[in-house]
């Protein structure tokens, strides 16, 4: 393109060559794990196979060990798993819609933001089956298969249902995407192996790719299908969890706005989760120079226009609450704000509304610290805010001699606590055995290393 | 050895230079040839005369396929196999099936796309074809050229010479 453009930062620093770009990426992968490496993959193992520990006991003597009762029957599971669902959407974000809008900065965090996607979601996987009380019986409850114990399948009609496949067709094809664009960069890591077992192990997950033109040629095509497919897909998500809660006749859920306002939540808090891991991993595995500090501007940005969106859906919520004038809609919403839950409802306001308004000024959106406090508080909010939506709406009901004030157990914390282990530890394990970055992607966008040609742009 | 299938390989350092390689090659008509890069060069597909893939309309009929099952599978299920009144909604409650219709096409397009394009169109996994330099993976552009008899080795060492490939070298086997 000869177009005049504003002048734009490099999206990778340094003059690097091909070469470089292989050597550090691969780094990681081929060096013994640090200290500071073992002790935090050793702490979220722990809490990780103590959440497990949790959830077996749970399991064994009953979801009564979890804060639920009467009347607010969804409780930590399923906050936490619209929650874990939520950050995912970042990932997928990134690595499919950023791709059609030919965002070339996308390609240094593609492959982790793709990553954090596939373990959130198998964090958030968790949760429902926890929920279900019984999991060994869930095989049936969800999933429609010919079984004898029949006629009997699942009702389609139902959003619980629709949920199933929304979040298990999200799982399935966000692994494929990624695998997708593993494959070129696992043979890279093959063709560096020293060590026949693992040269033995990459060669198995490379399939043998070549890097062969022919085959490049259908492999983009299948890319730009995938990166097509997964746009609709990660925003259907989202709209369907929130039908979860839409379709029902509960006031402060049966709304219209619920599936934007959750899709701009989950890009909101996916993005806030990203900015999180790759402020510490950049810094671990010294990637500064390709996870540039322009790219975490970028991310701050969207996290302040997502901020911004969620803003206006909680400002449209009261709006619609008080012209809607239906008593129990105002209701709620004034207990939101006033009542019981009101600390959780302000914390959700700091966190997720004022906290973001720091990123409108570029020095600030620059700072590493302060970025990394605030993707924190973001996360805070996103969660309080599931927790806002599920309880205030579900504990004062249409019967109030059944009100109470809902606590979250013990357990709760626990099995919470577990699933951030279980998600850290994941990726860790991922940083340590795959690339990083994709090395195929950022190679593409470097300047032309040819011994004679001109300095074409890929 | 008597004209056994080899292989003749160059190297180039970057997309530009491999770009023009493939033009010279492509003009002189060789049969079975190819190259090799570590990332996709844009442009390679004109320059190699690579046809589109047809992949597309693997993806279509897959998605169509999956939105079929959709269908059917509700509707078979609720209006013949077991059709039962479920808080008065109605047994073909069309936009209720929506969701999963649309789950269902995703899904099947999705898996369909990557599995045909890494088994049917790349015929991989395949672990048996020549690695013809580590670095391919890395920071090296090959070009590739099958030839089937002795004496054409040197000739196709020659021309890749003469367009300025490095490290030439051959290799038995296919390509």
């Amino acid at each position: 393109m000869s177009v005049p453009a504003l002048k734009e930062e490099a999206l990778v620093q340094g003059t690097k060559t091909y070469a470089d770009v292989s050597n550090e990426v691969c780094l990681p992968l081929e060096s013994f794990p640090t200290k500071k490496w073992w002790v935090v993959f050793l702490l979220s193992l722990t809490v990780m196979t103590s959440g497990f520990a949790m959830i077996g006991y749970m399991i064994y003597a009953g979801t009564g060990l979890s804060g639920i009762q009467q009347p607010v029957g969804w409780g930590m599971m399923i906050i936490t798993f619209v929650f874990w669902i939520g950050i995912g959407h970042a990932g997928t974000l990134i690595s499919a819609i950023l791709f059609l809008f030919r965002q070339k900065w996308r390609t240094a965090i593609n492959r982790s933001a793709e990553a954090m996607t596939i373990f959130a979601v198998m964090c958030a996987g968790v949760f429902p089956l926890i929920h279900t009380g019984r999991p060994w019986y869930s095989f049936y409850w969800l999933f429609p298969y010919p079984n004898t114990m029949g006629p009997l399948w699942v009702n389609f009609r139902s959003p619980l249902l629709w949920d199933v496949f929304a979040v298990s067709t999200y799982f399935t094809i966000s692994a494929v995407f990624w695998y997708t664009g593993l494959v070129p960069d696992i043979a890279t890591v093959r063709d560096r192996c020293v060590n026949p077992i693992r040269k033995k192990i990459y060669t198995i997950l490379s399939l043998g790719w070549r890097g062969s033109s022919r085959g490049w040629s259908h492999y983009e095509i299948a890319y730009w299908i995938l990166a097509g497919l997964s746009t609709p897909l990660v925003l259907s998500v989202h709209t369907i969890v929130s039908f979860d809660f839409a379709v029902s006749i509960i006031p402060g859920w049966h709304t219209t706005i619920f599936p934007p306002y959750f899709v701009a939540g989950a890009i909101f808090s996916g993005f806030a989760m990203v900015v999180t891991l790759l402020v510490i991993a950049r810094e671990v595995f010294n990637l500064k120079e390709y996870i540039t500090i322009g790219h975490l501007d970028s991310m701050n940005k969207i996290i302040v226009a997502t901020g911004m969106l969620v803003g206006l859906a909680y400002g449209t919520e009261f709006f619609i609450a008080w012209y809607s004038g239906v008593p129990y809609e105002r209701f709620i919403f004034v207990q939101r704000a006033l009542g019981p839950y009101a600390w959780a409802y302000w914390t959700m306001i700091t966190c997720n509304v004022i906290s973001p308004q720091f990123f409108w000024f570029k020095s600030l959106r620059r700072n590493i610290p302060l970025m990394f406090v605030l993707s924190i508080f973001v996360n805070i909010g996103m969660w309080f805010e599931r927790f806002v939506i599920v309880v205030t709406s579900l504990a004062n009901d249409y019967l109030p001699s059944s009100w109470n004030y809902f606590r979250l157990s013990l357990w709760d914390y626990g099995v919470l606590l577990g699933s951030f282990g279980m998600f850290f530890t994941l990726f860790l394990l991922f940083c340590r055995l795959l690339p990083t970055i994709s090395m195929a992607e950022v190679k593409a966008i470097m300047p032309d290393q040819s011994k004679t040609g001109g300095h074409h742009h890929g | 050895m008597a004209d056994q299938k080899q292989v003749v390989v160059g190297y180039y350092f970057g997309p530009h230079d491999i770009m023009e390689a493939a033009r010279k090659v492509k003009g002189r008509g060789f049969k079975q040839w190819d190259t090799f890069t570590p990332f996709p060069v844009h442009g390679m597909d004109d320059a190699m005369g690579i046809q589109r893939t047809k992949l597309p309309y693997v993806s279509f009929m897959a998605g169509a396929a999956g939105l079929s099952a959709a269908i059917g599978l509700e509707v078979w299920t609720h209006l013949f196999s077991w059709p039962i009144n479920i808080g008065g909604k109605s047994l073909l409650a069309i936009p209720a099936y929506i969701p999963i219709f649309f789950e269902l096409t995703v899904l099947f397009a999705g898996v369909t796309t990557a599995l045909a394009m890494f088994t049917l169109f790349l015929k991989l996994p395949n672990y048996k074809k020549p690695i013809f330099h580590k670095d391919i993976t890395n920071d090296r552009f090959a070009v590739a050229i099958e030839v089937s008899r002795d004496e054409e080795v040197e000739s196709v060492k020659k021309f890749l010479k003469e367009i300025q490939a490095q490290d030439i070298h051959a290799v038995a086997g296919k390509l």
